[in-house]
């Protein structure tokens, strides 16, 4: 089977997409997959370790002709033709739209498949989009901030697998492995610090880096800080370092390359870092992370996809913020409102594995700061557990909600068998195990709460279906309204139907599951 | 090989260069160094695979170093004068092999020559070389925009020779452009005919450069 994935986005996106990449290698072992990427991905492109080809699209060179009268006017034109010509000699039986925007869409209508996977999008302007997953993302795109699966999750379950996440390493040549190891090895023990981004506004701020070092190192002197940077970030990381040294921290620059950096996360103690693509070389590593969620980072959708770490998110009304626009507030609010010693404490509790001190920073940080436990359900997705977290009748409905999603894009309700029960049983023992206080008392009142909203819920559809459906009828003798949209609504009623039965069928699932008499 | 425009000179480098109506088109001290200062200052891409398309063949020095700094790209020099193709040819011999001479006396016998328009079909990049113009400095402009594009009526003159791209851009709305601006994709992407006959193909890339623009 020839696969091609395209990603059009960053370097970061591309990462981001490996474990479905490596979901789909396990699901199809004797696949080749190629990639067509932006030249400024084609470093992490290298990395991922099942992908034979690379194409380039040259997106800067393309955009640079478009707008340049000194070359000729067509050049753009041809160029993306002799690409598309060149992938089309790969006769590939999928490809995969790993970007989700219009561009990708109708680069991918030009790219002959059997098979297409994500946004496609035809001559006349119409979208398809090969998988339940990808049209759910479509329909959530614009929903920031809001509960959703993460973009890892989605690519996953649209190519390939439902259950917990394939394991895999990034491919880094001997070389680049030597010079990392020599890099630890001169640095003792150390902690890794990635604290530029790409959009100042997901920045935290030199300040409070160094304050955040200054008092860890307080606490292990011997403690090394070094800073990543690309090689364009040598001023901003030197001028770190120099901060960090004055006040009597031990630290170096670490400007080095994509691979080299991958492998010196798996010798840190602990990777600290903003939402950057270095957070995604950490997926595979067992380096744990903390990552502050500042300015346009959506955790929801890109939050470090492990385990075990922990994402800071402050509690702020205007997060996440629009990407591309300045900061709307008048001082970086979100920012300021992280305070380098929380930070520092984090670290320490991470570093000590020690619950107490945990529970007394989850105490200190409540209503101003989010901390996030990572970690995936039972049921296979990445889900973040808020730590200090009770589990209430809003919290289950949003767990039950998500599996009934799940349950609902994979088709299960159409099944003669579903899988309902066996999900159910894999979210009680996930819940379970999350909030282990939670005695069947609490349950059985849980368990009815939500059970009253979704039969309220499933009627008021079931009502507004019925009346659609008379509309639909009444108006087609004499039409006065636009039935096409009537029609696209009637659909969405019916969308919301199904979500409502699989959501039922779910619950009494969970129910059976957990013994509870309702 | 010389005749009645062409003169030959040996410079003080002990090179023949050509004299061409009485200019120089090339430099009568070292040709080669001038060639290379010259590749040098084009710093054209090396990963690129666009072809290369040359105007002026002049004594050829140019055409030379830049065979031997890009040995697989493909490139077409096109020159006002027979003669100095000639010359060119006879004074470097297979060191100008591959490279496609095309004399080109007008600029509207550019596109009249199939090899030409052929050749124009592809990801190009066009290079000038200002010493092989000597003394037909608009007549190579001319051509240039002829090449380039961007005047809506020698467009629209295209696009007549050019059915597959008549279909997808109407030549009433292109001939009735402005000539005082210059065409951009932009432009092309307003006019684009999507529901008429025009190949799918050429339709999704018109549309996908659209989101370049944006």
């Amino acid at each position: 089977m020839k696969v091609l994935a395209v990603s059009l986005l960053r370097m970061g996106d591309l990462l981001l997409a490996a474990p479905s990449l490596a979901a789909l290698k396990k699901k199809h072992p004797d696949a080749t997959i190629d990639l067509l990427v932006n030249r400024q991905a084609v470093q992490a492109a290298a990395l991922i370790p099942f992908v034979n080809q690379v194409h380039i699209f040259e997106r800067d060179e393309i955009q640079h002709g478009l707008l340049d009268a000194t070359q000729p006017l067509m050049e753009p034109f041809f160029q993306v033709e002799t690409l598309i010509s060149k992938i089309n000699e790969g006769d590939y039986d999928l490809v995969v739209n790993l970007t989700h925007n219009r561009l990708s869409g109708w680069i991918c209508g030009l790219i002959q498949a059997k098979e297409y996977c994500g946004l496609v999008i035809e001559r006349d302007g119409r979208p398809q989009f090969g998988s339940n997953w990808f049209r759910y993302l479509n329909e959530k795109a614009d929903q920031l901030g809001k509960d959703m699966f993460h973009y890892a999750d989605i690519f996953r379950f649209a190519l390939a697998q439902s259950g917990a996440p394939v394991e895999f390493n990034w491919r880094i040549n001997p070389d680049d492995l030597s010079l990392a190891a020599q890099f630890a090895k001169d640095a003792g023990r150390f902690v890794l610090l990635q604290p530029f981004t790409s959009e100042i506004k997901k920045e935290w701020g030199l300040d409070n880096w160094r304050h955040m070092a200054h008092l860890l190192s307080l606490e292990d002197p011997e403690l090394k800080f070094l800073i990543l940077g690309a090689p364009n970030e040598v001023a901003r990381v030197t001028e770190l370092v120099n901060l960090l040294q004055s006040a009597g921290v031990k630290s170096q620059p670490a400007i080095t390359t994509l691979p080299v950096a991958a492998a010196l996360i798996d010798h840190a103690e602990l990777l600290i870092t903003g939402d950057t693509s270095i957070k995604h070389l950490a997926i595979p590593s067992d380096c744990r992370v903390i990552e502050l969620s500042l300015g346009s980072s959506d955790w929801h959708r890109t939050g470090i996809y492990r385990a075990d770490c922990y994402i800071l998110q402050p509690q702020v009304a205007c997060a996440p913020c629009p990407h591309s626009e300045p900061c709307s507030q008048v001082h970086h609010a979100c920012a300021q409102r992280l305070a380098p010693d929380v930070v520092t404490e984090l670290a320490q509790v991470m570093r000590h594995q020690d619950n107490s001190r945990l529970a007394r920073l989850v105490a200190r940080l409540r209503g101003r700061v989010q901390l996030l436990r990572t970690g995936f359900a039972d049921t296979g997705y990445w889900e973040p557990v808020k730590e200090g977290q009770e589990l209430g009748a809003e919290e289950l409905a949003h767990a039950v909600d998500k599996l009934a999603t799940k349950l609902l894009l994979e088709g299960q309700h159409r099944k003669a068998i579903g899988e309902f029960g066996t999900e159910a049983v894999r979210l009680k023992q996930f819940l379970g195990r999350e909030f282990p206080k939670v005695n069947s008392l609490t349950w059985q009142n849980l368990y009815q709460s939500v059970s009253r909203e979704a039969e309220r819920q499933k009627g008021e559809a079931e009502q507004i279906t019925g009346r659609l459906a008379e509309l639909v009828q009444a108006t087609q003798s004499q039409p006065v309204v636009d039935l096409k949209e009537m029609r696209l609504l009637q659909n969405k009623i019916g969308d919301i139907g199904d979500r409502l039965e699989v959501r039922r069928r779910l619950l009494r699932s969970l129910i059976d599951a957990a013994e509870v008499v309702v | 090989m010389e005749g009645m425009n062409l003169e030959k000179v040996i410079t003080r480098s002990g090179e023949t260069v050509f004299k061409w109506q009485g200019r120089m088109t090339a430099s009568s001290y070292d040709p080669r160094r001038e060639a290379q200062e010259w590749l040098t200052s084009l710093a054209l891409s090396m990963a690129s695979e666009s072809r290369l398309f040359v105007l002026g063949v002049g004594s050829g020095y140019h055409l030379v170093a830049l065979r031997q700094a890009f040995p697989k790209r493909r490139i077409m020099a096109v020159d006002i004068s027979t003669e100095l193709i000639e010359g060119a040819l006879g004074l470097h011999g297979s060191s100008l092999d591959g490279v496609d001479l095309v004399a080109i006396p007008t600029e509207a016998e550019l596109l009249a020559t199939e090899r030409v328009r052929n050749y124009l079909r592809a990801p190009l990049q066009v290079v000038d070389h200002p010493a092989s113009q000597q003394g037909s400095v608009m007549r190579y402009k001319e051509v240039r925009a002829r090449v380039l594009n961007r005047e809506p009526v020698l467009f629209a003159d295209w696009l007549r020779r050019e059915p597959r791209f008549a279909r997808l851009f109407p030549l009433q709305a292109i001939a009735g452009g402005d000539d005082g601006q210059l065409l951009s994709i932009k432009d092309l992407c307003r006019f684009v005919d999507t529901r008429g006959n025009a190949n799918r193909e050429d339709v999704l890339i018109i549309k996908a450069l659209r989101e370049l623009v944006k």
